[in-house]
């Protein structure tokens, strides 16, 4: 090391930008050691996270479960906007979500889900804001950041994964894909951090019945019409 | 009681020269200006320059234009008097607690209540005067102990303002009857029978004045003096802002339209900053001559009073519109007014949101319909699409019952799909099955009875979902753990 940076770095005054001062109280641990690690402590407890998710049902939605269980003794409103089906009661409440507390926005368009999600989080009555929007201009995620930081609110915006380059200004930018044992997640860009490797998050603690455990079981497949076409998987076939 | 009344001679004329005609250019004060009142085609306001010529308040028209060929005429318009005396109530209603209106040149402010906050006429008049040179209008200002006669002296011209009652009584007395605001009639009548001042007036008694003079002419002595209640209309302050500006000059580029339009937002910050509100939209109406005016509607989303901030945003709406005809007029107006601040944050969260889950819930169902802001509750079912149900949000749960509760462990099925479709859709893909069957059955003798055997499966793009199978055959998919 030179002996400028030496010198800026005995003053204080040389920031590494892996390691940010971080206030540990400002962040909300996820619920999966894992990830935590990633992150260096847990999702921010303000702030925009955009969640690219390769497809509907991987487990986007669990990977939040934990940290919005937590944000429950504030009594704070959990807003879900614009989910794209009926948003089951039962679910919510399996998750440990106040029922009383949630607010769903049904049949709005992608314009009105944008509007309701800056309200929502700049209220600063929600602890938490779930949108589902595929399309958002870098102008639209500025605003709905300003809006969570001014509200203290958590928003996480739920993208199918169509725009990995496009770079948001957003507190959080990952991407998950579907994985056997969980979430295939890949964080390209943290605030006050460096983005992470790509790593597979296991779910199979939280979620038995929801992932498949690596070591070969006996799997039953489907009989689809056409029954002759039974689905074949290559890679079990070719371990048994 | 005191009372200081601001008699205003040349209220549109003033109106007038502070408009702005162009960029960076005010109305030109040394030319000869005059406002002619159609109805008597005679002078009835005029500026200075006007004044060194000659022209005088009530000549007629053909006299003045003979006195100077480059005297510039407008028409006079009440309208216009009559917004801007309201709009300099409103002005100075920061300043005095009660102002009354004498339609269409005057008013009329309380002196003696507002003394214990300016302590003496010399501070409270400052106070004014500062506002008045502020608005650039020119006043003739008196004292006296009812409205009606600061009115008459005011009229009269200018007095000092330190006067005690032996004072005004005497400019009072000097008072020809001709300034009474009498009907004609009347003033004829006292000046034949040789009354020319006031102060012979008061020499009559009362009831010799009744009997020759008339019940209105003893009435409106009684107003004059006090001994009778004057009825006034006092200022009450609009709820929302509007301001009309008629431009001097038709403008063509919008950018132009920015200069005027600076000066009407300070104006709506004045508004609102004096009512402790923020506004979340405005809405610009620009006036053409021939056809239909245009309107810009420019929201912001927290709500903001500051004027530069709204100048921003209006800038930035004004850039991109084009004009499709030259501008006569703009109309500035507010939109939804919320109070600033509203609620008490709590001091230990730092959160700074300023909305009660109550309001949040009706900002949102105003914006796209009640019926689509929703809360869910849980019913007693086994069928998956009755065992929860969409509600209105905010409502305490139903308390008998069981399932309406939240969280109740071990009565919950272990694991359902966040999301449900609408309707149940028939397979189109290769599943894995990971868990299953569980066999719903729902009594045969009830409405939409169930059978069938649910299974969480994993396609092939790696989506956890729920299926079904019934007895009579056939694979649905009917929801997503997302």
């Amino acid at each position: 090391m030179s002996s400028i940076l030496q010198a800026l770095q005995i003053n204080h005054l040389l920031f590494n930008a892996s390691h940010m001062p971080c206030d540990p109280d400002a962040l909300l641990a996820s619920g999966y050691s894992q990830l935590d690690n990633k992150l260096h402590g847990g999702w921010p407890d303000k702030g925009i996270i955009e969640l690219q998710s390769d497809g509907m049902g991987i487990g986007e939605i669990r990977l939040l479960f934990p940290a919005l269980k937590q944000l429950k003794a504030k009594e704070q409103l959990y807003a879900w906007i614009a989910p794209p089906g009926r948003l089951n009661g039962q679910a919510l409440a399996n998750a440990g979500l106040p029922l009383a507390n949630t607010l769903i926005a049904t049949d709005v368009s992608d314009k009105e889900a944008f509007w309701l999600a800056e309200k929502s989080l700049r209220s600063g009555c929600c602890a938490a804001v779930i949108l589902w929007c595929d399309e958002l201009e870098p102008n639209q995620a500025k605003r709905l950041q300003l809006a969570a930081k001014e509200g203290h609110s958590l928003g996480f915006i739920i993208r199918r994964q169509s725009n990995v380059e496009q770079s948001l200004p957003v507190s959080i930018r990952m991407s998950t894909s579907a994985s056997k044992q969980g979430l295939q997640i890949n964080i390209h860009k943290r605030l006050g951090g460096n983005a992470a490797p790509p790593f597979t998050l296991d779910m199979q603690s939280q979620w038995p019945e929801l992932t498949q455990p690596p070591a070969v079981s006996p799997i039953r497949q489907l009989p689809i019409n056409p029954v002759t076409s039974l689905p074949i998987n290559p890679s079990r076939s070719q371990m048994s | 009681m005191r009372w200081l009344y601001l008699h205003f001679p040349s209220l549109q004329l003033d109106a007038l020269r502070q408009l702005p005609t162009d960029a960076n250019q005010l109305a030109d004060n040394s030319k000869p200006m005059i406002i002619v009142d159609p109805k008597h085609n005679a002078v009835c306001q005029l500026n200075d320059a006007a004044k060194l010529l000659g022209i005088t308040i009530g000549m007629g028209l053909a006299t003045a234009i003979a006195l100077s060929g480059e005297l510039e005429l407008v028409e006079y318009n009440p309208q216009i008097e009559q917004t801007r005396l309201h709009e300099l109530a409103l002005w100075l209603y920061q300043i005095v607690a009660d102002i009354a209106l004498f339609e269409p040149d005057g008013l009329a402010l309380e002196v003696t209540g507002m003394l214990s906050l300016y302590d003496d006429v010399e501070n409270y008049w400052q106070a004014i005067q500062t506002t008045l040179q502020q608005q650039q209008v020119s006043y003739q200002r008196a004292i006296a102990n009812t409205p009606l006669a600061a009115r008459l002296l005011a009229r009269d011209g200018n007095k000092p303002l330190g006067s005690n009652d032996h004072i005004i009584s005497r400019q009072l007395n000097r008072l020809s009857v001709r300034q009474l605001e009498l009907p004609q009639p009347h003033i004829e009548q006292l000046q034949r029978v040789g009354i020319e001042q006031l102060s012979q007036l008061w020499q009559i008694s009362g009831k010799e004045l009744g009997r020759r003079f008339g019940l209105e002419v003893l009435n409106y002595l009684g107003r004059l003096k006090g001994d009778l209640r004057q009825p006034l209309s006092f200022f009450e302050p609009p709820v929302s802002f509007s301001k009309f500006l008629e431009l001097f000059h038709e403008i063509n580029q919008s950018q132009v339209l920015l200069f005027p339009l600076k000066r009407m937002v300070q104006d709506m910050e004045t508004f609102l900053n004096s009512r402790e509100l923020v506004v979340t939209s405005v809405t610009l109406t620009l006036h053409h001559r021939d056809i239909e005016p245009m309107h810009l509607t420019i929201g912001s989303a927290t709500g903001e009073y500051k004027a530069d901030k709204w100048m921003t945003l209006i800038t930035l709406n004004i850039e991109r519109t084009q004009l499709v005809a030259p501008v006569t007029g703009i109309t500035l107006t507010s939109g939804e007014l919320i109070e600033k601040n509203a609620t008490v944050d709590d001091m230990f969260s730092g959160s700074k949101g300023n909305m009660t889950p109550a309001q949040l819930v009706s900002l949102l169902q105003a914006r796209v319909g009640s019926d689509r802001i929703v809360s869910v509750q849980l019913h007693q079912d086994h069928r998956p699409e009755y065992a929860f149900s969409y509600r209105p949000p905010l409502l305490a749960a139903k308390k008998n019952l069981p399932f309406a509760q939240d969280n109740l462990p071990g009565i919950l099925p272990k694991v359902r799909p966040l999301i449900l479709l609408d309707a149940p859709q028939p397979l189109t893909e290769k599943y894995t099955v990971l868990q299953g069957p569980e066999r719903v059955r729902s009594a045969w003798w009830g409405k939409h009875s169930v059978y069938r055997d649910y299974f969480i499966a994993r396609s092939a793009g790696g989506e956890v979902c729920w299926l079904f199978t019934e007895p009579q055959g056939g694979w649905y998919l009917h929801g997503y753990f997302c």
